[in-house]
């Protein structure tokens, strides 16, 4: 029997485009989703966010055409798991397909004007979604703060080994919404320019609206498998991270022993790295704990924002695309080394031949967690 | 495979805190807001950052401490070798309007930290990996009703990897006008290991 899910197609939807090859290519040009962003309907102050256009939700919005009833959302996860299916094989209806949605607010945007309104509920939402493509099974919701997106990737690795699917299809997403920037707003945690993780001058994140859709199967017909992987709580503070990193490191050391690895496997990190003082300091920590802090890492927060949901998906496929290319993308907003620790950020493209990357990620709720993708 | 046993479960319905379904805490008739404060006075604890929690996560750590107190043992082994995972169909929802509420009218717009830090349904298995100390591993599912089965797989997958040894599972609803919370301690250590950690504790 199988013990492992391989990728076998994706798509990320963001304000860089739409398809993993766009994402890419926007990347290699050095082009990021962050700009100075004026969205009246959230608020009066403009402020950097990775957000979609009027223009390209009306562009997404016309191209869909779906009634009416769906929400922003849904639109985006509509539009990118259609993606995927234009170009891959898999029967999205097929009672041997499952899904697993990944979000941390959902359809938080309309609580406002309606909150008594069904679609505000995250199983009524995943419902949709899955319905829309006539998924007879009832679908997953992961909704574990900002390690979400990678939480979904190790479950449907699970379901497939309990063969209760034949193929998983990972959907995450979030938007930006009034409620979340009210609220990270409230906690200070919005950087007054666009994230520069891992630098000295950080100063909070930059949120993203995102989705990322990976399909998961139990056969061999990609190259990059989920090797292993694993979560882990601080135990230490609601909304602040270990200042020793002794939580994540907990995870990475489970993750290397699921996936019968050791640190010096180790080729490549695909960091959290959300440029708030408090996480970028405790994830070195954690990497230097697990002796994985000079490895060649880096952080795609300064592309994308912090798409929350949609992270730990939009990482994972971005790693797996720079293992096929053996190249590491440049964190970008990285130039003074601003963290105790030392560390090998990459701040230029460059040709690496991957075998084994671990992905990490640490959200509210002092929860933690990381997977490692081989090549085969 | 089974490869797990079942050591204790524990509820908070109507008012009532219950172990092995046998009620330990009766505060019925009373309104929500007293129950919270009352059955908190029962365990007869001092944890002064319950009062800070949002209802979500009082009723969950009320739950947990009368499963945890019936069995001390947990508490001994390794941290991160507690996972907790938890279920939920309204996730945070009543929060989320508590927030709302406070951002929705320009003229009196004053969003709070301390409402929006449990405005995510993981956050009452945070709450609770502090209190105890667990650092194992966290899995939180929004679902229309509790369903065990749905994820059991995934449990026991850590404790076939061998790096857990208790998980908390958990159904944590809370919504507008009821609320219902079971948590059922299950895992690996056999009865043999059990006997030897109390007699640790002795």
């Amino acid at each position: 029997m199988s013990k492992t899910a391989y990728i076998a197609t994706h798509s990320i939807f963001s304000p860089l485009g739409l398809g993993t090859e766009t994402t890419w290519n926007q990347i290699l040009a050095g082009e990021s989703g962050i700009s100075l962003t004026n969205r009246t309907d959230i608020t009066l102050k403009d402020f950097y966010a990775s957000s979609f256009s009027d223009a390209q939700v009306n562009n997404w919005n016309k191209a869909l055409s779906v009634d009416n009833d769906y929400t922003k959302l849904e639109r985006l996860m509509l539009t990118t798991l259609m993606d995927v299916q234009a170009e891959s094989p898999i029967d999205f209806s097929s009672a041997k397909t499952v899904f697993i949605i990944s979000t941390t607010k959902g359809n938080v945007d309309i609580i406002g004007t309606n909150p008594k309104d069904e679609r505000i509920l995250l199983p009524t939402m995943a419902k949709r979604i899955s319905s829309f493509f006539g998924n007879p099974n009832q679908p997953y919701v992961v909704s574990n703060a900002c390690i979400s997106g990678v939480s979904a990737i190790l479950l449907g690795k699970s379901l497939l080994k309990h063969r209760k699917a034949e193929q998983v299809v990972v959907c995450g997403a979030d938007i930006i919404s009034e409620f979340t920037v009210a609220g990270f707003n409230c906690l200070h945690a919005i950087s007054p320019f666009p994230c520069k993780p891992f630098d000295q001058d950080r100063k909070g994140l930059t949120p993203g609206e995102a989705c990322g859709v990976l399909v998961l199967v139990n056969e061999p017909i990609g190259k990059i498998k989920i090797s292993g992987g694993a979560s882990s709580n601080d135990a230490n503070h609601i909304s602040g991270p270990s200042r020793t990193g002794d939580g994540l490191a907990i995870a990475i050391q489970k993750t290397l022993k699921t996936a019968n690895l050791k640190s010096t496997d180790i080729d490549f990190v695909s960091t959290h790295g959300t440029a708030t003082l408090f996480n970028d300091e405790s994830e070195s920590k954690a990497l230097a704990l697990t002796n994985l802090n000079l490895v060649e890492a880096n952080s795609l927060k300064g592309y994308f924002g912090h798409t929350f949901g949609a992270a730990g998906i939009i990482e994972t496929i971005l790693t797996a695309k720079s293992m096929e290319n053996s190249q590491i993308m440049a964190s970008i907003g990285y130039g003074k080394h601003g963290v105790c620790t030392p560390m090998n950020i990459v701040t230029q493209l460059k040709s690496k031949n991957i075998k084994h990357s671990l992905k990490t990620a640490s959200g509210f709720g002092s929860c933690n967690a990381a997977l490692i993708l081989s090549a085969e | 495979m089974k490869n797990w046993e079942t050591y204790g479960t524990s509820s908070v319905k109507k008012e009532i805190l219950s172990y092995n379904k046998v009620p330990v805490f009766n505060g019925s008739n009373t309104s929500l807001e007293s129950f919270l404060t009352s059955a908190y006075e029962s365990l007869d604890i001092q944890y002064p950052k319950y009062f800070k929690m949002d209802t979500m996560c009082k009723l969950a750590f009320l739950a947990s401490e009368i499963l945890l107190k019936y069995n001390p043992w947990i508490n001994y082994l390794a941290k991160e070798t507690v996972a907790i995972c938890t279920q939920t169909a309204t996730s945070s929802l009543v929060t989320d309007l508590k927030f709302q509420q406070a951002i929705q009218d320009p003229e009196a717009y004053f969003p709070s930290p301390s409402v929006f830090v449990y405005t995510l349904p993981n956050v009452a298995t945070g709450e609770i990996c502090i209190r105890n100390g667990f650092k194992g591993e966290n899995l939180c599912l929004v679902l229309e009703q509790f369903d065990p089965e749905s994820v059991l797989f995934q449990i026991e997958d850590w404790f076939e990897e061998g790096q857990t040894q208790v998980c908390l599972l958990g159904w944590i609803e809370v919504s507008e006008d009821d609320y219902s919370i079971e948590w059922r301690a299950i895992g690996t250590c056999s009865k043999e290991s059990l006997s030897s950690n109390s007699e640790e504790k002795n």
